[in-house]
């Protein structure tokens, strides 16, 4: 994520981060045989769907407006 | 694998080797059976539309135009496998095999009863039916895939009708399921098939239809939507996108689609008559023939439905996905589980 | 090595190839087909972890709807195929050192680690009933939050 550029690929790399995170959950869930694991892979999975959805369409409002390859072409709103 | 109520004679199951043997075995059985079947499918869709359309429909090979499939099987087996410039050869190859691989791997979970109490499947999973709807949403992925490899905008309209189809059906498909899930307790296909009620002097199987008729109305509606069949065949559209995204596609890579399409409308039936029909309950006929009639009678409304109804436009389609089937579908959830608390 | 074994290390070795695909490939549908990929392969360990449900929903969820969004996006902006230009060469140069780090962390917490193998698992774990008594009983207000932020991202989108 701090070498790729487009945006579009830094939002597939979360998805891949969270993916990591829930197989963690599962497999210490099966090791010490409580669920809780489980249900907290089911919420990431919740999380990082709503996360893909408001960052896809952000992301198509944007390339309407103009065509850019790198995030940094975003940061006039910097303080 | 095959459960069956006799006791395991040979020792079959209980040694390592053999029970992968029969596995296997059992896949490869299915397959065939399956394809074979699917061949049955659009033959018998070709005889209804001419039947529906006052024309003779196929009638040359074979007695009665039995043969016509076979004939136009090795025509596209031995076609050209032609592929245009610019393709991105190695999804373009790809899309097909995933067309048919996401539905012939539902079927390890669907059960097929053969006589009395003697059923047939090839896992038994405690998510049942949610194996069948994860496959089948793979199935999208072929489409998109062919759309977008094929290097042509009609085929990349369609794939991209395709995708936004799904993810409007896919909803109402699940939330239409639930209720049933609710009724039943249980996710697995044979519980579902084996719901039995105890009303007064009747005790036995009840087709699910009488307890959950919207979810038959929704199911039957996304089920259509998924297999991407008239009404609903916006991706392919040939009078506006000449084909959709199978423009490009020829020969065997063509009638892998083609395969997989059919099959689809083989699955959804057989799904359709083990949710809502009682599988293989009917009185005095045996299991595997009750089934059978079953599934003919919902794959000719499958027909049906493509020989009478217009295509949608693309907005209308949408709009009855989330406007209609949506709303529908957790209006539908909230009442039966209403009713499910109050009645138990 | 039963067939599990076989098909652990299968699932592994692909999800592995995967998560170097969705790094190296430079068209971004590559990318995304190589985290389908991944999703996947996940989505077999998960059941080899008797995680029907999880596994269920992972498919669904990531690999059917999710994915597939990604997938309409980019077929949406249409091909465009990424740059090189690095305009901040030490990001490079400080993302190595982090990653040097972390995996010598890795190494020294992995070592001081005895494996065993897991208990049996009762034909419950995992199953739907399971999953879903806890969603509704003990973990409820967690999951009427999820719900909410599902609403809020399908309204306010």
């Amino acid at each position: 994520m701090l070498i790729r550029r487009n945006p579009l690929v830094m939002l597939i790399c979360i998805e891949l981060m969270l993916n990591a995170v829930n197989l963690t959950l599962v497999a210490f869930s099966r090791q010490l045989n409580n669920r809780e694991g489980q249900l907290f892979a089911l919420m990431t999975m919740t999380v990082a769907a709503a996360e893909a959805v408001v960052g896809l369409a952000i992301l198509v409002d944007i390339f309407r407006v103009r065509d850019l390859e790198d995030v940094d072409d975003l940061s006039e709103l910097k303080g | 694998m095959i459960r069956l109520d006799t006791p395991d004679p040979f020792g079959i199951y209980s040694n390592p080797v053999g029970h992968w043997f029969v596995v296997v075995i059992a896949m490869l059985l299915l397959a065939f059976v399956l394809i074979t079947a699917t061949a049955y499918v659009v033959f018998f869709e070709r005889i209804a539309l001419g039947w529906m359309q006052r024309r003779p429909g196929p009638n040359r090979v074979g007695p009665g135009g039995f043969l016509q499939l076979a004939a136009d099987g090795v025509k596209g087996l031995f076609k050209e496998g032609f592929a245009p410039v610019g393709v991105d050869r190695v999804l373009f190859v790809v899309a097909p095999g995933i067309a048919v691989a996401s539905v012939l791997l539902g079927w390890a979970v669907i059960p097929v009863g053969i006589w009395g109490s003697i059923t047939y499947w090839i896992s038994d999973l405690n998510i049942g039916i949610l194996l069948v709807l994860a496959v089948s949403s793979m199935n999208v992925y072929a489409i998109m895939l062919g759309g977008w490899a094929s290097n042509n905008k009609y085929s990349l309209l369609g794939g991209m009708r395709a995708a936004a189809q799904l993810i409007s059906y896919e909803m109402a498909m699940g939330l239409s399921l639930v209720p049933v899930f609710l009724i039943v307790g249980s996710l697995r296909l044979q519980d579902i098939v084996g719901f039995t009620v105890h009303w007064g002097p009747y005790s036995g199987p009840i087709p699910l239809l009488l307890l959950a008729p919207v979810s038959f109305l929704i199911y039957l509606v996304a089920a259509v939507a998924e297999t991407n069949r008239a009404p609903f065949d916006l991706p392919e559209a040939e009078q506006e996108l000449i084909g959709g995204f199978l423009t490009e596609y020829s020969g065997f890579r063509f009638f892998m689609f083609y395969l997989a399409e059919y099959l689809g409308v083989l699955t959804q039936s057989t799904l359709i008559a083990l949710l809502f029909f009682g599988g293989w309950y009917l009185p005095l006929i045996p299991g595997a023939i009750a089934l059978f009639i079953k599934v003919v009678l919902l794959v000719f409304i499958f027909i049906w439905l493509r020989g009478t109804l217009p295509r949608l436009r693309y907005d209308m389609l949408m709009r009855l996905g989330w406007k209609a089937l949506l709303p529908l579908g957790i209006a539908n959830v909230l009442v039966t589980s209403i009713l499910v608390v109050l009645l138990s | 090595m039963g067939p599990a074994t076989i098909v652990f290390w299968l699932a592994s070795a692909v999800a592995l190839a995967g998560g170097l695909g969705v790094v190296l490939f430079k068209e971004p549908i590559r990318n995304v087909l190589s985290l389908v990929l991944v999703m996947l392969s996940l989505a077999v360990l998960f059941l080899l972890l008797s995680a029907q449900f999880v596994f269920a929903v992972q498919v669904i969820v990531y690999a059917g709807a999710v994915m597939v969004l990604f997938l309409f996006v980019i077929t949406l902006l249409g091909p465009v195929r990424e740059q090189g230009t690095v305009r901040l060469p030490w990001q490079i140069f400080i993302s190595a050192v982090v990653i040097a780090a972390f995996a010598g962390f890795l190494v020294a917490m992995l070592r001081g680690v005895s494996y065993r193998t897991p208990d049996a698992a009762d034909p419950i774990f995992g199953s739907v009933q399971s999953i879903g008594v806890g969603l509704f009983t003990d973990y409820l207000f967690p999951f009427e939050l999820t719900s909410i932020l599902l609403l809020v991202a399908a309204v306010g989108c």
